[in-house]
């Protein structure tokens, strides 16, 4: 089977196209962004995040720890389901979907849910 | 959406950049990105997928219009690029690489599942296998060769140097012998080569496209992806061996077509085997998170910076045959050798520099005796195979 060079441009054209409309269905609401950047002013923005677990606690069913990548950022999980709570130990590196808060003038996140990184 | 749309394009204008300048290899520009003082989040990391695809597409433009010798008794033993420049058919042969990266993008997506399942159910035994697949590799380039025993040196020297430059702790070991083996000897030869000039190219529609060598070069790209240290002109070289008489023009496109379809292949064994096969993924797995979802992501901004990539080469690709038509590319060859001197003492130091003079003074030593330079992997697979071996030097 053989392909007119000439064609070429439309093809192209047909990929760019279909690879946006992809990247636009697929892009996550939340920005992805690192531990050391979350500052005050993005306070109430959702964001994704990528970090280790540290000084886990579970209190009253609700989780809270702090989330290291570079930085440093208090977290809490406000009732995580038992499958999620699962994914919760200190050490391990997961990805959280959060907004961001101001407690008490101090950055922190309100988990949404959590994904453990390979 | 609107910041990683932008991210995307300002990576096909970066990889536009670093396509067309000669020497730069798309491992370097990984690097540079991530030495980068940027942000990393996920739009940067669409940055280096778009970059790293539009590099593969443009570098076919120098690749094609540098470094070939002039006319007389290499002309058989030239790459088959540097053949159709001087029957003033570059065009035609930069259409065709641009022909592959696209059926390969094409083909890619719909091969995906089945390498990445592969990969899944049979990643474990890969260890015990990649071994013997890289010696057999090697075993066959060297018995493709003319001037056999020169090939054996070529090979196992420039092995042992890998071997030592990536164990010695010199800094971004692999940016300095690419640069060592592959960007100073063609530069070199440009700058010093008496003619100053392209031949006067022509601008015809030239042959039809081979659908099945473009399936070819996904399914290449596909093995190539899995196997550690088999880099795109080895893989190219494999195919060629195994197909007769292959035209110059099915050549390019699976050419064209692995140096694209590696990259897409990549994303895909970074989320399924953990593993890092270009300096692409390198980079993707220290900026971002790999999961599913960041996956899809990078593969739907691959599939758009081919498309994208594509219509631009076609667009440049005649300007720059003129373009190259006028200039003395001898001196620009020089340029680009300082360039890249000061970026290897800046990010390798002395040692790095020494390094890569070294590499490429073998690489000269393959150049002279006509032992084809894709003997010169063995770089990267002797290092790797004593990797799966478990020797440690």
């Amino acid at each position: 089977m053989e392909f007119g060079l000439e064609n070429l441009k439309y093809v192209s054209l047909t990929l760019a196209v279909a690879g946006l409309l992809a990247l636009a269905f697929l892009l996550p609401e939340e920005k992805s962004v690192q531990a050391g950047a979350i500052t005050a002013e993005m306070s109430g923005e959702k964001i994704l995040v990528a970090g280790t677990i540290k000084n886990l606690e579970i209190r009253k069913g609700n989780a809270f720890f702090t989330l290291e990548n570079g930085a440093t950022v208090k977290t809490v999980y406000f009732s995580p389901s038992i499958e999620q709570l699962s994914l919760l130990r200190n050490g391990s590196t997961v990805v959280v979907k959060a907004e961001v808060s101001l407690y008490r003038q101090e950055t922190e996140l309100i988990a949404s849910e959590v994904r453990e990184i390979d | 959406m609107i910041e990683e749309f932008s991210w995307l394009l300002l990576g096909v204008a970066a990889g536009t950049f670093t396509g067309l300048a000669p020497g730069i290899h798309a491992n370097t520009i990984a690097f540079i990105a991530m030495v980068s003082p940027v942000e990393k989040n996920l739009g940067f990391a669409i940055f280096v997928v778009s970059m790293s695809i539009t590099h593969s597409f443009m570098d076919a433009i120098p690749n094609i219009l540098l470094g070939a010798p002039s006319s007389g008794e290499m002309f058989l033993s030239i790459l088959p690029g540097h053949r159709m420049l001087l029957q003033g058919r570059a065009l035609e042969a930069i259409r065709f690489t641009v022909f592959g990266g696209l059926a390969a993008g094409i083909f890619g997506i719909a091969l995906l599942p089945i390498f990445y399942s592969f990969a899944e159910n049979y990643g474990n035994i890969l260890p015990v296998i990649i071994p013997a697949v890289l010696a057999g590799t090697l075993l066959l380039m060297v018995l493709s060769e003319k001037n056999k025993l020169m090939a054996l040196a070529v090979t196992a020297l420039a092995g042992i140097i890998g071997v030592f430059v990536l164990g010695s702790g010199i800094k971004n070991g692999i940016f300095v012998l690419v640069m060592g083996f592959y960007a100073f000897p063609s530069l070199l030869v440009q700058a010093l080569s008496k003619e100053k000039g392209i031949p006067a190219q022509e601008k015809k529609p030239g042959e039809k496209g081979s659908v099945f060598h473009g399936l070819v070069s996904a399914v290449a790209s596909g093995i190539v992806s899995v196997f550690p240290g088999i880099g795109p002109s080895a893989a190219a070289f494999v195919v060629k061996t195994f197909t007769k008489k292959m035209k110059e023009t099915e050549y390019l496109t699976i050419i064209g077509g692995i140096n694209t379809g590696n990259l897409l292949f990549s994303i895909a064994m970074l989320y399924s085997l953990g593993k890092t096969r270009t300096g692409m993924a390198v980079a993707l797995k220290d900026i971002s998170p790999i999961s599913f979802e960041s996956t899809a992501v990078f593969l739907a901004a691959a599939v758009a910076s081919i498309g994208i990539a594509a219509l631009l080469t076609e667009m440049i690709a005649w300007e720059s045959v003129k373009f190259m038509e006028k200039i003395d590319y001898g001196k620009v060859s020089l340029i680009v050798m300082g360039f890249l001197a000061l970026l290897l003492t800046l990010f390798s130091g002395i040692e790095g520099l020494a390094a890569a003079a070294i590499a490429s003074l073998l690489a000269g030593a393959a150049l002279a005796s006509k032992v084809k330079r894709s003997t010169l992997m063995a770089f990267l697979i002797f290092p790797a195979m004593f990797y799966y071996i478990g020797i440690t030097v």
